[in-house]
């Protein structure tokens, strides 16, 4: 070929030049060895980069054997051997897990620290506080090895008690624990000294001063708490003090001259004692030792007398023994009802205001006021009672016919009406504007005429207060001008006096009409004669009935007509109804002017032959 | 060669009609498209069947423990075979130097088939011998790799220059006076499709716009005139239908005249192409050299490790 010479010369240029870039980097034998290299070792095998290195970790024919490898790594042949930790399972394959020449940062120890089970395969479990370290692995193993760290506390953490303590942190550490927080997570009960009542709240330091937790004194509270009584109640604090507080009171009152009962258990011992009890007696003979006398002196007696240690306003107070006992309502009032004095104390707040028990007066007036006005008088026990101002029970004692019958279940404002009509004053007690003395006792006080002044007699004539609703029962009508006999007596009163609408004595208006009725039959009985005859009934009727059972024609000129078989007829045979003409108009009724004829009566069967006398042959 | 060997275009009605199979012949017989093919598989399937993908874009530091390192390592079932299925293929092209040397190899096949054979070797191998390195150019290897990358770039160039020298079917050049009776044959071609003297006179215009004259041959237009060529072609073939003529005859004339407009350039740039040529066999060939003896020094340090096909 034509270009094989300038071929050559290229060739030979192309390797000089390979030659001298080989040649001028770095030493030929290490640059040769980093030119063979597949990649740059990591850092911690940096001492075996080289040509010569080469069969520090290969072998010929065998690739990379885990035998050179653990030449070096004998703490992890060791525990290959053992079967111990991480490499307990491996099978002498190394590069399966550690790779190399994959440059300086090459990752030679790879595993997931997540998925690391710590606990299991090293023994030391990472928990409570150890778990999640933001360092990572590298918090506590920081050299090359992870072999190096131990189990110890104090291979990682530094032993502030400078060995005073001993080894065995865990004594008062946990891993759950922060070092900050040990003071509140510590068990105390493992101490000698049990921690109780307000011991349990105090910091660490307040008795282990500079983190100095052995040795401390406890015997006597003493060791710790200074002794404000100075030493003159012994040195047994326990006597009057607990574990609790200060404060707390075991101090038996019981054994001094004043036990406290009530109220006084509660009080602060300082509510009392001002001064150091030690130093001051109190005196307590008397309440007003301590207490202020709200009375102002007002009671010569003890407060004993009134009040007792369960609370001032709670004192059992028996009024009884007063000039007033308390009955019925009055039982339950408070106190401030009736014992009030605002004004000895206008500017006080309610709740301070001291009443004025004294010079209250017992009667009635004192504290309620007289609805009556005094038309009663001051007696107001007279009508009513403690329990109730509604009176149950009054009997007028005066004039006791007056009050019976009718008149006895009546209730009192049947009669005793306010003169005002109420609607006016509904603000008013219904009792106010009532009169109940010198009620006047006349019918017509309080009832209304219903006659309306048609019977000018005293109602008692006809009406007692024995009947009820005016019942008038044994009225004769016998002294009237009208006596009553036959059907008349039987009749009910309405059939002659009847409701009417009209004129009265006391002016119009609805009554029943008692007086002024005629006594004539008529007045109240129809005529069915029609005006034939005179108005005097009585001449043939009788008050027994209207029937008659016997009537004798008197008209003497009729003597001839009834004798023979007339004596013998009815009246029906020759009256009889016919309707026509009569005085009172036209009408039907039983005629009783029939003449005198034979044949007004009898049918001529002669047809008038014989002519009309027809007692020429005829005799009755 | 002779006008004969052309195959003849009776007239530019049914211009077209040969094309497509030849289209489809060439693509079956290209090495370049087999090569494509088989790298886009093998990187596929690497990539994704394989996990590659994952495996690559992990930082060196921890890849070693990545899932897919124990068959995609450089060293191991996949990475291996990679990496000596890539090399034997890179020994392949030399056949193609032998075959064009040693006239008594004639028997093994065409040059031109070689070539092919060449191009696709040339492009596969390199493409799996960088699978092989999983992406990883240390110490003197690397040398050898991008050596091999440098050859494989040079390929192309070559191939460029190479089909800008028209040859015969087997392979041989055509001499100068060739070339001219195949242009000449051509204007006939047009001269007869056209029928028209105002169109052949647009033909001659378009035909001196494109093809350098001698006073105007540069190395950029050697590269990119062709591409321009062919864009300048297209709007020309718009032009004539525009101006009335039928699309058919228009691709006809356009489609012939491209093809003479192509072989004028060829022939104007002939003497620079084949000196450019000359040149690029000094450059292609000694880096492959330098990669023979690098990789061989890299085989052997493997073996002599213990690192062997098969004892993974």
């Amino acid at each position: 070929m034509r270009g094989s010479g300038s071929c050559a010369r290229l060739l030979r240029i192309v390797a000089a030049g390979l030659f001298i870039w080989i040649a001028s980097t770095g030493t030929a034998h290490a640059q040769l060895g980093s030119l063979l290299s597949p990649g740059r070792l990591a850092k911690a095998h940096a001492n075996l980069e080289g040509l010569s290195n080469c069969q520090q970790c290969h072998e010929q024919g065998q690739k990379v054997s885990a035998t050179k490898c653990l030449t070096c790594h004998k703490p992890v042949a060791e525990r290959i051997r053992l079967k111990k930790g991480v490499h307990k399972d491996v099978q002498g394959n190394c590069i399966a897990c550690h790779a190399e020449h994959a440059g300086v940062d090459g990752e030679l120890r790879p595993f997931d620290q997540k998925s690391f089970d710590h606990a299991k395969v090293t023994g030391f479990a990472l928990d409570g506080k150890h778990a999640n370290l933001a360092a990572g692995c590298a918090a506590c193993h920081q050299g090359p090895s992870f072999l190096t760290a131990r189990a110890e506390c104090a291979s990682c953490h530094q032993d502030v008690h400078k060995p005073s303590l001993g080894a065995k942190c865990d004594t008062c550490h946990s891993t759950r624990t922060a070092f900050k927080g040990v003071g509140t997570a510590f068990d105390h009960t493992r101490a000698a000294f049990q921690l109780q009542g307000a011991h349990q709240t105090v910091a660490c330091e307040k008795c282990h001063v500079n983190r100095t937790f052995k040795g401390i004194a406890f015997a006597s509270c003493t060791n710790c708490h200074a002794d404000r009584h100075r030493g003159s109640f012994g040195a047994t604090c326990t006597t009057c003090h607990t574990n609790e507080s200060w404060r707390t009171k075991r101090v038996d009152h019981a054994k001094t001259d004043f036990a406290l009962v009530g109220l006084h258990q509660k009080v602060d011992c300082a509510a009392c004692h001002k001064q150091p009890p030690m130093r001051v007696a109190l005196r307590a003979d008397t309440c007003a030792a301590c207490h202020v006398d709200v009375h102002r002196g007002t009671f010569k007696q003890d407060c004993k007398a009134c009040h007792n240690e369960n609370g001032f306003g709670k004192a059992p107070f028996d009024h009884a023994q007063t000039r007033f006992a308390l009955t019925g309502k009055h039982e339950a009032l408070t106190c401030e009802k009736c014992h009030t004095s605002p004004a000895a104390q206008p500017t006080a707040p309610a709740a301070k205001r001291v009443a004025d028990f004294r010079g209250l007066s017992t009667t009635c007036v004192s504290c309620h006021t007289d609805v009556h006005q005094g038309q009663l008088g001051a007696s107001c026990e007279t009508c009513h009672t403690s329990a109730s101002f509604r009176v149950s029970s009054f009997t007028h004692k005066s004039d006791p016919s007056f009050f019976a019958g009718q008149h006895a279940s009546l209730t009192c404002e049947k009669c005793h009406v306010p003169s005002a009509p109420r609607a006016t004053r509904t603000d008013l007690p219904v009792a106010l504007n009532v009169r109940y003395r010198d009620l006047p006792k006349a019918c017509a006080s309080c009832h209304e005429d219903a006659h309306l002044g048609q019977e000018p007699a005293t109602c008692e004539t006809c009406h007692t207060i024995t009947s009820p609703k005016f019942a008038v029962p044994g009225f004769s009508h016998a002294r009237t001008s009208f006596a009553l006999t036959g059907k008349h007596e039987t009749a009910a009163c309405a059939v002659c006096h009847k409701r009417e609408t009209g004129q009265f004595p006391k002016g119009p208006g609805t009554a029943i009409r008692f007086s002024g009725l005629a006594h004539e039959c008529r007045s109240c009985h129809q005529d069915v004669h029609l005006g034939q005859l005179s108005g005097a009934c009585e001449t043939c009727h009788a008050t027994s009935s209207f029937t008659i059972d016997h009537y004798t024609h008197k008209d003497r000129t009729l003597s001839s007509l009834f004798v023979g078989r007339h004596l013998k007829a009815t009246c029906q045979d020759c009256h009889k109804a016919a309707t026509t003409n009569f005085p009172a108009g036209r009408g039907t009724a039983v005629r009783f002017k029939v003449e005198r004829t034979c044949v007004s009566c009898h049918t001529d069967i002669h047809k008038g032959a014989l002519g009309p006398n027809c007692a020429t042959c005829h005799r009755p | 060669m002779n006008a004969n060997a052309i195959p003849h275009r009776p007239t530019a009605n049914i211009p077209a009609a040969a094309a497509p199979r030849s289209a489809v012949v060439s693509w079956m017989t290209s090495g370049l498209f087999w090569s494509a093919v088989v790298s886009v598989a093998c990187v596929g399937w690497v990539l994704f069947a394989q996990d590659g993908r994952e495996y690559y874009l992990t930082p060196l530091s921890t890849r070693a423990y990545s899932t897919a390192h124990p068959l995609l390592r450089p060293s191991g079932p996949i990475g291996q075979t990679l990496g000596v299925v890539g090399a034997a293929l890179m020994l392949v092209p030399f056949v193609y130097m032998l075959r064009k040397r040693i006239p008594g190899l004639r028997a093994i096949g065409s040059a031109r088939g070689w070539l092919e054979v060449h191009l696709f070797c040339g492009v596969v191998g390199p493409v799996l011998v960088t699978l092989h390195t999983s992406f990883k150019f240390n110490g003197i290897i690397s040398a050898a790799y991008w050596s091999m990358v440098i050859v494989m770039l040079s390929g192309f160039v070559g191939r460029f220059l190479f089909v800008r020298i028209p040859r015969s079917i087997r392979g041989s050049e055509l001499t100068r006076s060739e070339l001219d009776a195949r242009a000449e044959s051509l204007n006939g071609e047009i001269a007869e499709s056209v029928q028209s003297m105002a169109l052949l006179e647009r033909v001659h215009a378009f035909e001196a716009s494109v093809v350098p004259s001698g006073a105007h041959l540069s190395f950029l237009d050697l590269f990119t005139g062709e591409l321009t060529l062919g864009r300048k072609a297209h709007r020309f073939e718009q032009e004539l239908t525009s101006a009335g003529l039928s699309p058919e005859l228009a691709h006809a004339v356009v489609t012939l005249t491209r093809e003479r407009a192509t072989l004028l350039r060829r022939i104007a740039y002939l003497q620079k192409t084949k000196t450019l040529f000359g040149l690029w066999h000094v450059f292609h060939l000694p880096l492959v050299y330098l990669m023979l003896v690098i990789v061989a020094a890299h085989i052997g340090v493997a073996l002599y490790l213990g690192y062997v096909p098969f004892r993974w």
